[in-house]
């Protein structure tokens, strides 16, 4: 709400120049403006939400240990090293402390980690999570909208009922049935690799860098995520363009362009793709967004060392600090990646004004 | 005179190579590779202090790392005794008022240092600095020479502190020795845990990250040994177990139950301590892997919550613990992996015979499945069934509960999945919530459930930790004031038409050391707790674990005394792989 | 909907069979006789699956259609054959009633034939009809099995008590030793309409913000997409967590409430990017500037416009509801209550089915239960495109 104020404080102050008032008016401005609010409420909210989650590190460790078949005095003499957690400490002071620290790009430390900086823990993963669910994202927006545009052309015909029957099949199934079957059925089954080989992110030993023996094991490595990732999704991006795409060719100007005896490949690009893209963009940049919260269940099989898996074990040891950081690299994720969608939005259909009506 | 000298030349290169062999040994790894899994994390997670969560504890577990830091001694549960592993005697003092334990002199960490007296008071300084439980039983601990240490009891001498002290991992003073010091001039200077220095040594002690991993086992590691998928623990030849083991190398892969059946499945780890739904370890076997049954230390108990009516009427409890099928709802737990509960006294029944006498065996109510006897306990206590067949009181109000259960454990949502089933058959109306597995607990801690499932029992061979869970633990351990727990009045527990100090009873029970003693004490309560049925004790879960012998050698026949030891802290693994038992499957 | 919800009773078939003597009568009166029978059936099976609820509309349905057989407009001269001057324009009230009732029904002839002229589409309509029917008469003739069936354990060897496919057990047996074909049969009726109404709630409420937005901009703009963005950015699942230890619901609806509220962002920005375009065309300006007014221009100018994309993603938003919903029962928003196709997939997933072939049964049956009601609705929506938008008929 300060941010609101603060905002409207400067735009009601005369004696500014020109050109800052008209930056102040200015979309660019607008957006910016309204990310960083949302990115202070999400943070705010998430802050508190965190702390309401049921049970605490302590007592959680505690359970889990006894659980896995540790007597109580192990179990306990574990947790007491949990000794950075503080539950008696005010929650607005936490939360100031917090916040003050924040500004700063201080993130704190986890506290199932004791000592460890959450922004090492990011650094860390969020690498991985970017090479495997971002490439396969990109790949599956690719194909789906590819084939989405050729069936809705040639609808009826034989590709469109075998690819529509296919993808609609195969959106249907959760992605962890693909993960378990890519590793039972070609891995344990047929041995097409050998399952702990095509673990982790990265054959171990390998040093990292610029090299081809590197890349190409990160490559591999990236694979059967990647693969996951895709049978679980191309479906939705198939489909949605189809359907998009033929709402699109109904549309008057489709039928001049045709008259006018334009090739099919041009009407394709130029006219229909660029117009049915429009909502796909948007799904898309919500998409990137939550890239970056990875994948639970391709991390879980193949022990992928993404930021999806750690945020899970954050959540289920109320790790507050660890889960913090990771849902505000996602929020700042899905709210550039917005803003974004808006701008290529005015590019592929110039006809479309943000400004005021 | 030839075939003598012949004779002697043989016995000579015998005795040479044998030499050379036990030499070569010494200084260089042994082949074989064992291939185990370790839900470990990740760096920068992870780290090497075992005093900071993200530590050894974690990533190597109480299986594990014991094969980088030693403890004094063994345990074999077979006969209650102790084998020596750093340790070299060990004893209660004649006056009974300190435990001594002196430690073998000829032990070396890997970094080629002595192991002696000083490490433990090492280990025992920070141990006091973050709060172990050690400290409940024991005030000081003092070097009485190079190789000798003396603990000192609060009250009475006692056999669980013995044992914590026995069982605990040493640490090297080479790594914390600095941090022990500080610990040691606060305790001089008489400071508490509130003390600003305490915490700021606490906050400096978190953050340390030791760079090398100083072992007293044959195997150690570094940072850079730790993958997205496995870590390896290295052989070093300066431990005491250097010469014995058969392993180079212990390859730990990463992952919990889900993610190492595929791993199972194709051979890549030859023994998993994880709990394996019965499905999966169907699976196994029908791939020709081993499995191999050991005790869990626990099983899935019914909970009452006392406050809640009429689970707080004793005839109700008992008439529950008549109609559920004990066998099925094992069987429907963790198929042959769990056993239904044949003694129902608060004691698992593989420790029962070493912990009561037969006399008191002989008195139990075993609860056999008997609808009628059930029938009749439900009338006696005043209630009838409407026209539904669901059982009301004399007001007609039917007896409806919630049973609240964690999701994500399969054996224990199967006992309550099955339970309900049998209860709703027999006329009560009880409804299902399955929740995440942390809430559970939470849930049972602040009395906001009705009936609910969690563990009974431990791996424990104190009769007194068995009553513990679920007793004491979510009664009397918790902070009452804000946490009511179960609700059992423990203190003032009805039972014959008197009232008890149950919780004194069982808090008494393994005090000072003289074990007839504590069977006496362990036969009243487990009496009273068969009588009243406070929870019910629904079955005994086993650690069905697989044990692929294509890859590892030399698993223990079962009638060997050591596979009586349960899973964790006192795997038979543990001490197999350091005498060089379990060896690679040429 | 409706039908969905119910179970096929033999009172509903006596409901239905009375209910089926009107259209008959009305046939065989104006000598349709063979529309009549086709009213009859159609009124008996669906007071037989719904009692009153299915009857009684069918009764206005199918009298209306066999009416508009035997309706002869007097006002036009193409079918009353009459010269221009006897044609009356002016007609009494019921002569009004009845030229809308005969009107009615041919709607429904002409919804029939769109129905059946798509061969892809008319084939996902039986597969949603074969799901109904499933439902409501399957109980008929499958018994639900609820308790545990330890007698049907292989061999005391046996570790489990799953069954590969029978001919005494289709589907096999589950974890429990239960038939896994009864599970499927009782277990998909309230998933299914749980998931439609919360997919019908999320399409809704993100067609009309997602419209406004885009057709009011500026202030509304900025407030309906901050909004969503803060929707999108709160962390979910800790949000559950939390709302689940704080309410406990008893009805599924309100699972499906939460789960519209949830999940309603992403497709709002879609549309809004969507009609951000299609307010440039010209007669979405033309009805701008006509002033046509904006539940117009939503319902007449967009929504025909976008019924493909909203019709699709409607129908993620059920499956992805279907998946979800299990989520939340384990979660412990509602008790956990069998059968149910979600609960089956998560016992299954749980108890590590699909790593043993004895077992898979239980997790697949489900799984490609749900996978094919999708492939249904997807092909379904064949004929709806030809139904909302007539020029696609003619291809491109």
């Amino acid at each position: 709400m300060d941010a609101i104020a603060a905002g409207d404080a400067i735009s009601d102050e005369k004696p500014v120049s020109k050109n800052t008032k008209n930056f102040t008016k200015s979309y660019t401005f607008r957006v910016i403006l309204q990310g960083i609010i949302t990115i202070w409420a999400a943070t705010t909210f998430t802050f508190f939400l965190v702390r309401l989650l049921p049970g605490n590190p302590v007592s959680i460790r505690i359970d889990q240990l006894m659980q896995q078949g540790y007597t109580i005095e192990e179990a306990r003499n574990q947790a007491a090293t949990l000794f950075d957690f503080n539950p008696d400490e005010p929650m607005l002071q936490q939360y100031s402390t917090y916040m003050v620290n924040l500004v700063q790009g201080n993130l704190g430390t986890s506290i199932t980690s004791a000592g460890t900086p959450v922004r090492d823990q990011i650094l860390r993963f969020l690498p991985w999570t970017l090479i495997s669910v971002g490439s396969a994202l990109l790949i599956s927006f690719s194909v789906g909208i590819l084939l989405g545009i050729m069936i809705a052309y040639w609808r009826g015909g034989v590709l469109d009922n075998v690819i529509t029957a296919l993808a609609s099949i195969l959106s249907g199934i959760p992605d962890y049935v693909y993960a378990i079957l890519i590793i039972l059925i070609a891995g344990v089954q047929l041995q097409w690799f050998n399952v702990g080989e095509m673990r982790g992110g990265v054959t171990q030993g390998i040093p990292a860098g610029f090299t081809v023996e590197y890349i190409s094991s990160v490559i591999k490595h990236a694979l059967l995520p990647v693969i996951t990732y895709l049978l679980a999704t191309v479906g939705v991006w198939i489909l949605s363009m189809k359907s998009s795409t033929i709402s699109v060719l109904g549309e008057d100007y489709i039928n001049v362009a045709k008259a006018r005896g334009l090739s099919e490949g041009r009407i394709l690009t130029a006219y229909v793709g660029r117009n049915a893209m429009l909502p796909l963009v948007t799904r898309l940049a919500i998409s990137i967004g939550f890239v970056l919260s990875g994948s639970v269940i391709v991390e879980r099989f193949f022990e992928y060392p993404g930021l999806g898996l750690q945020l899970a074990r954050a959540v289920g040891a109320r790790d507050y600090t660890t889960m913090q950081g990771i849902f505000l690299v996602i929020t700042i994720g899905v709210i550039v990646s917005n803003i974004l969608a808006d701008l290529v939005m005015g590019w592929l259909d110039p006809r479309v004004s943000l400004e005021d009506n | 005179m030839k075939k003598l000298s012949i004779l002697l030349a043989v016995f000579l290169l015998v005795i040479g190579a044998a030499l050379t062999s036990v030499a070569a040994q010494q200084d260089e790894a042994p082949d074989g590779v064992w291939l185990g899994t370790w839900p470990y994390r990740l760096p920068p997670d992870h780290h090497l202090n075992a005093y900071a969560d993200g530590g050894p504890n974690t990533n190597l577990g109480n299986v594990y790392r014991e094969m980088v830091e030693l403890a004094p001694a063994f345990y074999m549960w077979a006969d209650n005794s102790y084998e020596a592993i750093l340790a070299e005697s060990w004893g209660f003092s004649e006056d009974g008022s300190a435990y001594e334990l002196t430690l073998r002199s000829d032990a070396m960490w890997s970094n080629g240092d002595s192991i002696n007296a000083m490490d433990v008071i090492t280990t025992y300084a920070l141990g006091r600095l973050v709060g172990w439980t050690q400290f409940d039983f024991i005030d000081t601990v003092e070097m009485v020479d190079e190789f000798t240490v003396s603990f000192g009891f609060i009250d009475e001498p006692s056999l669980l502190a013995e044992q914590l002290i026995l069982r605990e991992p040493l640490v090297a003073t080479a790594t914390y020795g600095e941090f022990a010091e500080q610990a040691l001039a606060l305790f001089d200077e008489g400071l508490d845990r509130e003390s600003d220095e305490w915490s700021d040594l606490l906050v400096s002690l978190r953050e340390y990250r030791p760079t090398e991993y100083v072992a007293s086992g044959p195997y150690t590691y570094s940072i850079s040994d730790v993958g997205d998928s496995f870590m390896t623990l290295s052989w070093h030849p300066n431990s005491i177990f250097s010469g014995t083991v058969q392993f180079g190398e212990i390859k730990l892969w990463a992952g919990e139950t889900d993610s190492t059946t595929p791993l199972v499945l194709s051979g890549e780890i030859a023994h998993s301590t994880n709990v394996y739904p019965p499905t999966v370890v169907e699976s196994y076997q029908q791939q020709g892997i081993e499995i191999v049954t050991i005790p869990r230390g626990y099983g899935p108990a019914m909970l009452f919550n006392w406050n809640v009516s009429p689970w707080d009427i004793q005839e109700v409890r008992q008439a529950v613990a008549l109609v559920i099928e004990r066998d099925q709802n094992a069987f429907l737990t963790n198929g042959l992996g769990a056993m239904g509960t044949v003694y129902m006294a608060g004691i698992l029944d593989g420790n029962i015979g070493a912990m009561l006498t037969d006399d008191v065996i002989e008195q139990l109510d075993l609860y056999e499945y008997d609808l009628e006897r059930a029938e009749a306990l439900m009338e006696e206590a005043g209630f009838s069934r409407n026209n539904n067949g669901i059982w009301a009181d004399a007001d007609g109000n039917t007896i409806s509960s919630e049973w609240i259960f964690p999701a994500e454990f399969a054996d224990f949502a199967g006992a309550s999945q099955d339970a309900i089933a049998q209860m709703n058959e027999f006329g009560f109306d009880i409804s299902a919530r399955a929740m995440p597995w942390q809430e559970v607990p939470d849930n049972i801690r602040n009395n906001t459930f009705e009936l609910s499932v969690w563990s009974w029992g431990a791996a424990s061979p104190f009769a007194s930790r068995h009553f513990n869970n679920p007793l004491q633990r979510w009664v009397t351990d918790l902070d009452t004031a804000t946490q009511p727990g179960m609700a059992i009045p423990m203190e003032a527990y009805p039972f014959n038409g008197e009232t008890v100090n149950l919780d004194e009873m069982i808090r008494q029970m393994n005090a000072g050391v003289d074990v007839d003693a504590h069977v006496e004490r362990a036969g009243e309560v487990a009496l009273i707790v068969n009588q009243t049925m406070p929870y019910i004790p629904l079955n005994v879960i086993l650690s069905a674990e697989p044990f692929n012998t294509d890859v590892i050698a030399g698993l223990p026949s079962m009638d060997d005394p050591i596979m009586l030891n349960p899973t964790g802290r006192d795997h038979f693994i543990k001490l197999s792989i350091l005498t060089g038992v379990l060896g690679p499957a040429s | 909907m409706i039908g969905f919800e119910t179970v096929a009773s033999p009172v509903g078939l006596i409901i239905g069979i009375v209910c089926g003597l009107i259209p008959l009568g009305v046939g065989l009166r104006y000598g349709h006789v063979k529309a009549g029978v086709w009213g009859f059936i159609a009124c008996a099976v669906s007071g037989f699956a719904c009692g009153f609820l299915g009857g009684l509309p069918m009764i206005l349905m199918a009298t209306a259609v066999v009416f508009s057989y035997a309706y002869v407009n007097k006002q036009d001269p193409f079918t009353s054959r009459q010269s221009l001057e006897e044609v009356n324009f002016e007609e009494t009230t019921a002569e009004y009633v009845i030229r809308q009732f005969a009107a009615f029904g041919r709607t429904l002839r002409a919804m029939g034939i769109g129905l059946v002229r798509n061969k892809g589409g008319f084939i996902g309509f039986l597969g949603i009809m074969f799901f109904a029917i499933m439902s409501i008469f399957g109980p008929l003739v499958v018994e639900y099995e609820g308790s545990p069936r330890m007698d049907r354990r292989e061999s005391p060897q046996s570790m489990t008590l799953f069954q590969l496919p029978s001919n005494e057990f289709p589907l096999g047996l589950d974890w429990q030793g239960r038939s896994i074909l009864s599970h499927i049969v009782y277990g998909g009726q309230t998933l299914i309409v749980t998931s439609v109404q919360a997919g019908l709630m999320a399409t809704l409420v993100a067609v009309l913000f997602g419209s406004l937005a885009a057709l009011l901009g500026g202030f509304v703009d900025q407030i309906l997409s901050a909004f969503s963005n803060f929707i999108l950015t709160i962390p979910q699942f800790p949000l559950l967590l939390v709302l689940a230890s704080i309410l406990t619901f008893t009805s599924n609806f309100m699972l499906a409430v939460l789960l519209a509220a949830l999940s309603w962002p992403t497709l709002m920005r879609a549309v809004r990017a969507q009609v951000l375009s299609l307010r440039e065309r010209d007669y979405v300006e033309a009805a701008i500037t006509l002033d046509l007014g904006l539940y117009h221009i939503i319902v007449r100018e967009v929504f025909p416009n976008m019924v493909s994309y909203i019709a699709i993603n409607f129908i993620f938003a059920i499956r992805a509801a279907m998946y979800a919903l299990v989520g939340l029962v384990i979660l412990g928003m509602v008790p956990l209550r069998e059968p149910d196709w979600g609960i089956m997939i998560w016992n299954a997933q749980s108890r590590g089915a699909f790593y043993n072939p004895n077992a898979m049964m239980m997790a697949f049956a489900p799984i490609v239960a749900i996978a094919l009601f999708q492939l249904s609705l997807i092909l379904f929506t064949r004929s709806l495109e030809e139904i909302f938008n007539p020029r696609l008929r003619r291809g491109l």
